[in-house]
């Protein structure tokens, strides 16, 4: 209920009481200042009436209360209410309004294509930012309109500007290949296996090559005359030798990425979030919804991406045996599924202050042969 | 407890003086009849109370309910 504090003077205070209590007005707060003056507290709705029966009295008011003094005070401070709403809706659009689109590329056509296709999906100058969603929405369409000339695509907000940045699809426009091909070593090995479809067979199974050696020419010679050249073809397979040298750290840490992923809305406030924390380890992504570029303040939506954090001290053993691990999966990344470890052996191992070094020598099964081009074109 | 009870203790229809040594609320009173730092009147359908003391004032005054403080000393009921 709305009620108003009124201050009242006058002779003989009391008799203001009474008229007041004989027209039925209820008073909920009578304080005494002197003999002469008092504060009143009445309900707003009578405050008519008690002008009209006032007589000689002075009445002011002194304080509204409830939800009309909550009225006058934003009656009293209306235009600088609607100053700050007005400042916060500019800053709003200000910040949120792009005002260019970069497109790293050097190539007019494409670009100017891509600048089409991104006007079409109102990425343009002077338009309304779009939040992270909207972006990749935007991104995989235009992917998908055109595939045969880009590859990969980025929009990145970056302020009250979009950067844009792509890569080509590159076509062969001519998939006809005319060169003749000679087979040789790409590396130094012993020759293991040879399928050859075509081509002069120069080397054999357990031959010794050198990097560069012809295996299998194109050359195809008659009586010690040159015949005719075809496109040598095959797969050579050999052993080839590598030294891996590895140095792995006692002390072990490592950041993994265990696939949960979180969206959160939250409150930046210089280095601090304000909000839900969400996970406990994670990786961080913070998109600025809203962001003063005076105040360092900003709403964001955050995506989380849970981390498992492992943090252990290793013993030599299983050091080494990490460390073989990860030499040999270095190995065998280079390795495609016709190809395999033959053999391993350690050369050196040696602890060294919160590490162990280590060189591993590996005999490996895998490709050798490699087409090289001739001058010459099939006849 | 009667049902006429019931009602009148939720309605507080009846005339009721609360009191201690600082203030007195007095609830469904019909009239005031005279009030000062000194003495204060209030009538009630059976009778009228007559309060003295010293500093005293109304402090509220509703249409069914007085609350007076200052120092009480005697309460007369006539």
């Amino acid at each position: 209920m709305n009620t108003v504090l009124i201050n009242v003077k006058g002779r003989n205070i009391n008799n203001f009481i009474y008229k007041l209590h004989n027209s039925k007005i209820n008073i909920l707060k009578i304080k005494y200042l002197n003999s002469k003056e008092i504060d009143i507290e009445v309900y707003y709705k009578d405050i008519d009436l008690i002008n009209d029966i006032k007589g000689i009295y002075e009445i002011s008011i002194k304080k509204y209360k409830g939800i009309k003094r909550i009225k006058n005070m934003i009656n009293y401070h209306k235009f600088f209410i609607i100053s700050i709403f007005i400042g916060i809706l500019i800053l709003y659009i200000l910040t949120n309004i792009i005002y260019d689109v970069d497109i790293i590329y050097s190539g007019s056509k494409l670009k100017e294509d891509l600048t089409y296709e991104l006007r079409k999906y109102g990425i343009t100058k002077y338009s309304f930012s779009k939040d992270y969603d909207a972006l990749e929405n935007i991104k995989n369409k235009i992917l998908i309109d055109m595939k045969d000339e880009l590859e990969w695509l980025t929009i990145e907000k970056n302020g009250t500007k979009y950067i844009v940045t792509l890569e080509p699809r590159k076509i062969n426009g001519n998939d006809k290949d005319d060169t003749i091909y000679n087979i040789i070593a790409k590396k130094d090995g012993i020759i293991k296996r040879m399928d050859v479809s075509s081509g002069d067979i120069v080397k054999n199974i357990n031959d010794y090559v050198k990097k560069g050696d012809v295996i299998v020419s194109s050359n195809i010679m008659l009586n010690d005359n040159l015949k005719t050249k075809v496109r040598a073809l095959g797969e050579i397979y050999g052993e080839v030798w590598y030294k891996v040298h590895i140095e792995y750290p006692l002390n072990y840490y490592e950041e993994k990425e265990t696939g949960k992923k979180k969206t959160i809305y939250n409150i930046k406030f210089m280095d601090r979030y304000i909000g839900i924390n969400g996970f406990k380890n994670k990786k961080i992504e913070d998109i600025s919804i809203i962001k003063n570029d005076i105040l360092p303040i900003s709403i964001n939506k955050q995506i989380q991406r849970e981390i498992e954090i492992i943090d252990y001290k290793l013993g030599y053993e299983e050091a080494l045996l990490k460390a073989h691990q990860s030499a040999r999966k270095k190995i065998m990344d280079r390795l495609d599924e016709n190809e395999y470890i033959i053999d391993e052996k350690d050369l050196k191992y040696e602890p060294k202050d919160s590490k162990i070094v280590l060189d591993i020598f590996y005999t490996v099964y895998e490709s050798i042969g490699e087409s090289v081009g001739d001058i010459d074109v099939v006849q | 407890m009667k049902l006429s009870d019931v009602r009148n203790y939720i309605l507080e229809k009846g005339f009721e003086i609360r009191l201690t040594s600082k203030y007195i609320d007095i609830v469904n009173y019909t009239d005031i009849g005279h009030f000062d730092t000194s003495n204060i009147t209030i009538y009630y359908k059976d009778g009228s109370v007559l309060i003295k003391g010293s500093n005293m004032t109304i402090n509220k005054l509703l249409n069914n309910e007085v609350f007076i403080v200052g120092n009480i000393n005697t309460i007369e009921l006539r």
